[in-house]
């Protein structure tokens, strides 16, 4: 018998702490607790933005963004024209919600356990298969087709730390799953119900209404929030106190903070602020044994393994995140935009490469290559990248003077943050660096498009799969030496494989992101048009995984990638992971199957057997 | 007196010999925390107004930039209320005053020398809180006199806004260290908090040490208060946030011979309340007092609890616990206000310790117990001198320190009766003792001000001196009321089993438990070491070594009954009447006490002898009511900020039923003078 799962299960953190109730602030988010009042149920977004048609022009939606509603996209057409072949007609009728959904299966004792705890939740479908799934190809095509048959039985909402504890207590002892869940951002299958799961109770937790401030302290520069304040709404309210946290992953309108730390997310502007992992301090994690957390706040330890490490990426397999202790900066002052133009990817990559060796990095530098460059064109609502006079004469300086290819180039953008002297300082000596490698400045105002560009680009994977295009980004990283040469090899496979299946329509195109001491973070975007006969998004994970993919930068491991997590933390450190999984959650309430691949689970029923 | 007594006695120094001239002596005090630089109070000040907490706060209730501006300055005006500062010119002037007026009232000030001396010499590196015990006005200014003539740096005192509400003695103590606190702020958190800041930064950043009374107020029936913690949890915060090392406390014992305030104090208890403090009454009073002999005053600075090895040792106390998040966001936790509530009862237990019993406490007692039983018509000078010799052995027995030259035991007697002749005259060492009836005329009091019943002359004339005598008695009760609990629970038993006689004090205890600050944590010390006393004493008998049987033969029984039998006799009669007149309604407290009065004192114009005067004190009543809540014998109910109250019928009558049975069990009658029936009636 192992006495550590038959033992009452202890949730009492041992140091009980009292915060001061008055200082916590409850912080008014965005996204509503109905997300389908807000959001798009068979997409990325909210449901006022997005790509339409009126007359033959293609416009994007609402006031969201700072890309007009009211000018329409005028080189888009062609550019769909041209790539996949295709016309862009007026008519795109939206799908509507299903009325029908699946039964739930209802654990009765856990139910009523809930009730008891006056705990918000709700059994209604639409809640239910809101919270199903993720943003991956395969989720929203799942869901346009009705190809989902497992979904969430119970969805709750708990309000804070306390509620979590007894949730997780009653689902250890009802035996139910709980499947965490944040913005519902993820790419990876990390929240989509184990389709195969019909013995057991899917419970939803949502953490969306656990987004309070708790406390702040400006002079050590801490800032204390529950795991659901969603990044947008947390940045906001940092922001009216002159400070940001600085963490910008591509989807910080609508992921949350707990889902940044279970995920080990990383941001745009890392260079000056850090990646989740430098971010977080102290973070509390309700498991089936009771509550993770380092109950020191001190700057840095020298204490044994961090288990703050178990907590960053666990991806909601030993439990709950509750409640975050972030390191927070002043507002910058000066916040500047700025673009480079390069011959070609290799010289941009090389450019990078010196940058990162200087350590100079502005807040974020992305390279875009010659691909995403055009495509950038088709999103320009009036005259392109060179429509205004100067611009004009920028481009003849291109071609003609600098001998520039319009084929080749590949054009970075920058932004910079920080006082203005550092500022004028550091984008000077990039400008330098940038001018060795043949580059040079193509000004702010294209910099900052491009970054916008990052925003509305997730809404155009929902328009293309309209089109019968399906289309998905991948991301890895890889040190320096292997940086191009990936760029290729990943282009050149996915050509092969897609004139193998006779795909003639197909862009690849790639971006580097992040910049590192000894690396870099590169970013493809893949997508083809599709013969309604196939599987498509199962053709399209096929020629996934002929590029030799491997773990990700920064979207996590989830279910698709779970086949690479072996390989990446060797067979010991997958029985390590094991070990803590049994340790933490010996009954697998928290079986939303992520990070391993099914034969490698634990046998839970082995194990209950035992005890 | 024995050698224990004069041993301890023997250090105690008296500082009007010492002729300080306040405006000439030099004055380098040595401070608690030696910092670098000295604090000053502006600075005191201004790290409250720039604290994270308060800021925190007011961007969180400021509607916008304006509302903020305002409240900024709303803080900055409640500031300049509270803030103290530090004038050695004022601090002077104010001393060679005061030590003016010490001389003219006290024949001795005297000041325990060892204890300050090995106080001073532990300071250098913790802050240290000061907690006098309350029984005079006087103690504050004391404590400043004794700081200045040994050299010890003023402490920050926290003072009641009474006193900051006289025209220029507010201004003239705030200038010697005192802030000022708003009573009752609980409602406005705004100024809660401010007060709070304030006090944190006193503890963390100023180095003069802080003193304020644990109990509260002064103790008008000089018997302890039951410890206040709230700004006890104010001043520890700090330390349980782990933002200071160790913090020191020092518990202070003052006993006065005779208190300023004993007539007030009497006509307060009986429920004329106090006038409100003006300059003008101020000096009134000091004019009435100039030809008045007060007698001695007893100063003593106890053993300082040092909290490390204080919660180290007791608690094991984890700071820790705080270290994660910063300590402006949290508050205290159950479990440490429960071990803050604790070191309160501790100090006021320490305080009570070192009160030092003096003749006429003794003489008090003797003359309610010949009272009680019949025999005060006995009671000559000779027979008081012997008695008092048995008492000072009682209480040395009991552990307390009595004071009394027993060497010059006549002539110390005949001065403390001179001091107390409004109470008590003796003509002749052959004749008896007297208790002088009062003679007032209360006939121009504003009866809406009373907070009972107007009593008729007759009443007051009896309870006026009866009351002074019981203020008397109420300090040594610390010693007493154990005792007596036992002898009660052994009366009319043969032997009786330790655990079964343990468990019937305890019962006691619970109705006693505020009336004498009977904290639970403390009863098993409290009856273990009383036992072991009374033993010694030869007032109890071990028949074997689990049973125990009364020394029926013991002087001393008679006296522990009478001592503990005014409180027992009050507590039947209130409850009696709640019982009979207040039943099916819902009452406030001022309902007892009306109901309450009325039936005293048409008891005691019947001059049967069967209730005490004392019952007419109406601080007891509130502490009965306070009680009879807490064992849920009443109902509270708070409605508009007053406690109403029901009667939980059956439980009260079997209360009633317990205390006229403990009643019953006193052989006494309180027949202090024959009544006249007023003609009125």
């Amino acid at each position: 018998m192992s006495d550590a799962s038959t033992k009452s299960v202890n949730f009492d953190t041992n140091m009980p702490k009292n915060l001061d109730q008055k200082l916590i602030r409850n912080v008014q988010s965005v996204i509503p607790k109905r997300r389908q009042q807000l959001l798009q149920w068979d997409g990325w977004g909210y449901k006022d933005s997005g790509f339409y048609t009126v007359a033959e022009k293609v416009y994007f939606s609402g006031d969201r963004y700072p890309i007009s509603a009211k000018a329409p996209l005028v080189a888009f057409r062609e550019w769909v024209r041209t790539n996949f072949g295709i016309e862009i007609v007026d008519d795109s009728t939206k799908s509507k919600m299903p009325t029908k959904f699946p039964d739930p299966i209802i654990n009765e004792e856990f139910f009523e356990g809930i009730k008891k705890y006056r705990i918000d939740h709700s059994i209604h479908g639409e809640d239910r298969l809101f919270r199903c799934h993720g943003q991956t190809l395969a989720d929203i095509h799942n869901l346009r087709n009705g190809k989902f048959t497992r979904i969430p039985d119970i969805v709750l909402w708990p309000v804070n730390h306390d509620e979590v504890v007894n949730i997780v207590k009653l689902a250890n002892e009802a035996n139910v799953i709980l499947i965490p869940f944040g913005g519902g951002t993820n790419v990876t299958g990390a929240v989509t119900c184990p389709q195969d799961e019909y013995e057991r109770c899917i419970v939803i937790l949502d953490t969306s209404q656990m987004n309070r401030m708790l406390w702040l302290d400006k002079e050590n520069l801490l800032a204390c929030f529950e795991s659901g304040i969603v990044g947008q709404d947390l940045e906001r309210v940092l922001n009216k106190e002159g400070l940001t946290m600085g963490h910008e992953p591509d989807s910080y309108e609508f992921s949350t903070l707990g889902g940044w730390v279970a995920t080990r997310a990383s941001g745009m502007k890392k260079n000056v602020y850090g990646n989740i992992e430098d971010l977080v301090v102290r973070v509390k994690m309700v498991t089936s044994k009771g509550v993770l957390e380092r109950n020191i706040s001190a700057p840095r330890v020298s204490c044994g393994p961090d288990f703050n490490q178990i907590i960053l990426g666990s991806e909601g397999t030993l439990g709950v995140v509750t409640e975050v202790m972030v390191k927070v900066r002043p507002l910058p002052p000066v916040k500047r935009y700025g673009s480079l133009v390069f011959p070609d990817l290799s010289s941009g990559i090389k450019c990078l490469r010196e940058i990162a060796k200087r350590r100079c990095q502005p807040a974020s530098i992305r390279l875009m290559d010659n691909e995403q460059f055009a495509f950038g064109q088709a999103l320009k609502t009036e005259g392109g990248f060179f429509s205004h006079i100067g611009e004009k004469l920028k481009k003849f300086a291109l071609t003609t003077i600098k001998g520039f290819d319009l084929e080749k180039l590949t054009v970075a953008t920058l932004l910079f943050e920080g006082e203005k002297e550092d500022v004028d300082r550091q984008e000077k000596l990039i400008f330098e660096i940038a001018g060795r490698h043949g580059g040079f400045s193509a000004g702010a105002t294209n910099g900052q498009k491009g970054y916008v560009l990052t925003f509305v680009i997730a809404y155009i994977r929902d328009l293309a799969l309209d089109y019968g295009i399906v289309a998905e980004s991948f991301e890895t990283s890889v040190p320096w030496d292997k940086c191009e040469k990936l760029c290729y090899n990943v282009k050149a496979v996915v050509n092969e494989e897609c004139i193998k299946r006779g795909i003639r329509f197909f862009l690849i195109s790639c971006r580097v992101t992040q910049t590192y001491d000894a690396g870099a973070c590169v970013y493809f975007y893949f997508g083809f048009r599709h013969n309604l006969k196939d599987d498509p998004v199962h053709t399209y994970e096929e020629i996934e995984n002929k590029a030799r993919g491997s773990i990700s930068h920064h979207h996590g491991v989830g279910k698709i990638r779970a086949k690479w997590y072996k390989q990446s933390v060797s067979n010991l450190g997958v029985s390590l992971y094991k070990s803590a999984k049994i340790e933490l959650d010996p009954k697998n309430v928290f079986a939303n199957r992520n990070l391993l691949e099914p034969e490698d689970e634990v046998d839970f029923k082995q194990i209950s057997a035992k005890l | 007196m024995s050698e224990k007594s004069q041993e301890y006695l023997k250090d105690y120094k008296n500082l009007l010999d010492k002729n300080i001239n306040f405006m000439l002596q030099p004055y380098n005090p040595i401070v608690p925390i030696k910092k670098g630089r000295r604090p000053t109070p502006a600075e005191v000040k201004l790290r409250v107004l720039q604290s994270q907490k308060l800021n925190r706060y007011l961007d969180d209730v400021s509607k916008n930039k304006e509302d903020r501006q305002k409240k900024v300055f709303e803080m900055l005006q409640i500031l300049t209320e509270i803030a103290f500062q530090r004038k050695i010119l004022v601090i002077r002037t104010l001393g060679s005053v005061l030590s003016k007026l010490l001389n003219q009232l006290y024949t001795s000030v005297l000041i325990n020398e060892r204890s300050i001396n090995s106080l001073k010499a532990s300071f250098g590196n913790q802050q240290v809180i000061y907690l006098p015990s309350h029984r005079s006005y006087a103690d504050f200014m004391l404590m400043s006199v004794v700081c200045f003539c040994y050299n010890v740096e003023i402490p920050a005192i926290a003072a009641g806004m009474d006193f900051h509400g006289m025209m220029g003695i507010g201004e003239a103590l705030r200038k010697t260290g005192a802030f000022f606190m708003r009573r009752k702020f609980g409602e406005n958190d705004f100024y809660w908090r401010l007060f709070r800041e304030y006090m944190h930064e006193v503890i963390t950043f100023n180095d003069q040490g802080l003193e304020f009374f644990i109990e509260g107020t002064r103790s008008r029936s000089c018997k302890a208060l039951t410890p206040k913690t709230g700004l006890l949890s104010m001043a520890l915060e700090p330390y349980f946030m782990g933002e200071i090392h160790n913090l020191k406390i020092v518990p202070i014992s003052i006993s006065y011979e005779k208190p300023l305030e004993e007539q007030l104090f009497v006509y307060e208890l009986l429920g004329i309340p106090k006038p409100k403090e003006s300059t003008l009454g101020f000096f009134k009073a000091i004019t009435n007092l100039k030809n008045q002999n007060l007698g001695k005053i007893y100063f003593d600075f106890c053993e300082p609890i040092t909290l490390n090895e204080y919660y180290g040792e007791k608690s094991k106390l984890n700071r820790f616990a705080h270290a994660s998040e910063p300590s402006f966001v949290q508050t205290l936790d159950p479990y440490e206000l429960n071990l803050i509530t604790e070191l309160g009862h501790d100090v006021v237990r320490k305080q009570q310790e070192k009160i030092v019993i003096m003749s006429f406490n003794l003489i008090a007692l003797i003359y309610n117990e010949a009272t009680f039983t019949g025999n005060v018509k006995n009671l000559t000078f000779w027979e008081l001198e012997r008695k008092v010799l048995e008492l000072i052995h009682l209480f040395e027995g009991l552990g307390a320190i009595v004071a009394v030259d027993t060497k010059n035991l006549e002539k110390d007697i005949k001065e403390t009766i001179l001091i107390h002749q409004n109470i008590l005259q003796v003509k002749g060492s052959n004749s008896n003792l007297k208790m002088i009836r009062s003679n007032v005329d209360l006939s121009n009091i504003n009866a809406s001000k009373l907070k009972g019943i107007a009593l008729c002359d007759e009443v007051m004339n009896v309870a006026i001196p009866v009351v002074s005598l019981q203020l008397y008695c109420n300090p040594t009760l610390f010693w007493l009321v154990e005792p007596s609990f036992i002898i009660l629970s052994l009366l009319e038993e043969n032997e009786i089993s330790i655990k079964d006689l343990k468990e019937n004090v305890g019962k006691l205890r619970q109705i006693f438990i505020h009336e004498f600050v009977l904290y639970p944590g403390f009863s098993d010390d409290d009856f273990n070491q009383t036992l072991d006393n009374m033993i010694s004493l030869e007032i109890l008998h071990k028949t074997n070594h689990e049973t125990i049987e009364l020394n029926s033969n013991s002087k001393y029984i008679n006296l522990l009954l009478s001592a503990i039998a005014p409180f027992i006799n009050s507590y039947l009669n209130t409850s009696r009447v709640i019982f009979k007149n207040l039943q099916d309604k819902t009452f406030v407290e001022k309902d007892v006490f009306i109901a309450a009065q009325t039936y005293l004192e048409e008891e005691i114009l019947k001059g049967l002898g069967n209730v005490h005067p004392y019952s007419l004190c109406l601080d007891s009543i509130s502490l009965l009511i306070f009680s009879l809540c807490n064992a849920g014998f009443l109902l509270k109910q708070k409605k508009d900020c007053v406690n109403h109250y029901t009667i939980n019928f059956d439980n009260l009558s079997s209360f009633v039923e317990i205390l006229d049975n403990l009643n019953s069990k006193l052989p006494f009658e309180y027949n202090y003078f024959d009544v006249k029936k007023p003609s009125k009636l």
